[in-house]
């Protein structure tokens, strides 16, 4: 990385600072839908965007070495089992 | 500056396509057999979407001074029809010795089943048994961390050379473990489902250039067969020295591909 954190924010802010409005215009959209004061929070898609929100939030110095993007990312992700192949057991011919 | 295509679906593109990449500076083309859009319903489908990618799409890209290489399989969505599956996997060696077939792609996994898994491993038998490089498709959204995953589990197989396979589609969560057990990995610039070529630029600062490329995997669906070229703009405005961009671009997937008989780039 050669610019600094200045130099980075001065080039990303105006960006960010529209990308942040849009999300929030899309909560809007969401809290003004035609069901009115119909709670949605324990929708799990809801519930990934705002724990999304929350990491977004953390201060960078202070979260564990993964950035924000993959943990945002493992938030929208279907986990792993490591012993699929005993589960899942797929069935390959020998001579294939 | 000359770059490569590592990955791309010119079947699903117009002419014009091929002329607008050639501007910017594309020299060859990598193209990975892929789903349709449609499930096809039989092997001769195959065959002749086979015959398509190794006599017709070479011409039609020699047209424009481009170099088009491909790779075969049966894709992972289609592969959930383990008789369809099978017939195409004993058909693909007709063409393997085809000038422009670099080996055996994209496979993978789609929504991680037990049929996926199972035609999955029968197209690396086939590519141990011909010698043939592998060119591996991870799945989209939410199955792409898992199916990353059982994917290097049935890649740990000591027959093969973790340096003859490309593990494409690697977004931040993936890109890490791929790189780490040795493979090469492909990041897609596909702005909403996959990668902007911003993210692609941040992942190049933090794992570095080693084993690492970029595609536009352009096709019929939202995609921009101009990806690559963006990710060079992108690169150069973060002030990135024009060796680095040219190893991502060009350097890499000619190193990758090099490993294969039938690649050679032509002299310019």
């Amino acid at each position: 990385m050669s610019q600094t954190k200045d130099a980075i924010l001065q080039d990303i802010y105006l960006q960010a600072r529209a990308k942040i409005l849009e999300l929030a215009a899309m909560f809007d959209r969401i809290d003004a839908g035609s069901d009115g004061e119909q709670p949605i929070v324990t929708d799990t898609r809801l519930q990934k965007l705002n724990r999304s929100l929350t990491i977004l939030s953390q201060d960078g110095e202070n979260i564990s070495k993964s950035t924000k993007a993959e943990q945002i990312q493992l938030i929208f992700s279907r986990s792993y089992d490591p012993d699929w192949l005993e589960t899942l057991k797929p069935a390959p011919r020998q001579n294939a | 500056m000359e770059y490569i295509d590592p990955h791309i679906h010119m079947v699903s593109r117009t002419t014009d396509d091929y002329e607008t990449i050639a501007r910017m500076g594309c020299v060859a083309v990598s193209e990975p057999a892929f789903w349709a859009g449609f499930d096809r319903g039989s092997v001769d489908s195959f065959r002749d979407y086979f015959r398509q990618l190794t006599v017709t799409e070479p011409a039609r890209a020699a047209q424009y001074g481009i170099q088009h290489f491909t790779w075969l399989c049966i894709n992972a969505k289609e592969a959930e029809n383990v008789t369809l599956s099978r017939e195409v996997i004993a058909m693909i060696p007709e063409f393997l010795d085809c000038p422009n077939v670099l080996g055996i792609g994209e496979i993978g996994l789609n929504k991680n089943t037990k049929n996926e898994a199972t035609i999955f491993m029968e197209h690396m038998e086939l590519a141990i048994a011909h010698n043939q490089q592998i060119l591996i498709h991870t799945p989209h959204l939410e199955d792409k961390y898992q199916g990353t995953r059982m994917i290097l589990d049935m890649l740990n197989d000591q027959r093969l050379d973790r340096n003859r396979v490309l593990v494409d589609h690697v977004e931040e969560h993936t890109i890490g473990a791929v790189l780490e057990a040795g493979y090469w990995a492909g990041m897609t610039l596909y702005p909403v489902t996959k990668c902007t070529p911003q993210r692609a630029a941040d992942m190049i600062e933090r794992y570095g250039s080693e084993r690492l490329m970029a595609n536009s995997a352009g096709d019929w669906g939202p995609s921009r067969p101009t990806a690559i070229p963006d990710l060079i703009v992108e690169m150069r405005r973060r002030g990135h020295s024009n060796d680095l961009i040219r190893k991502i671009v060009f350097d890499n997937p000619k190193k990758f591909f090099s490993q294969s008989k039938h690649f050679s780039l032509l002299n310019r």
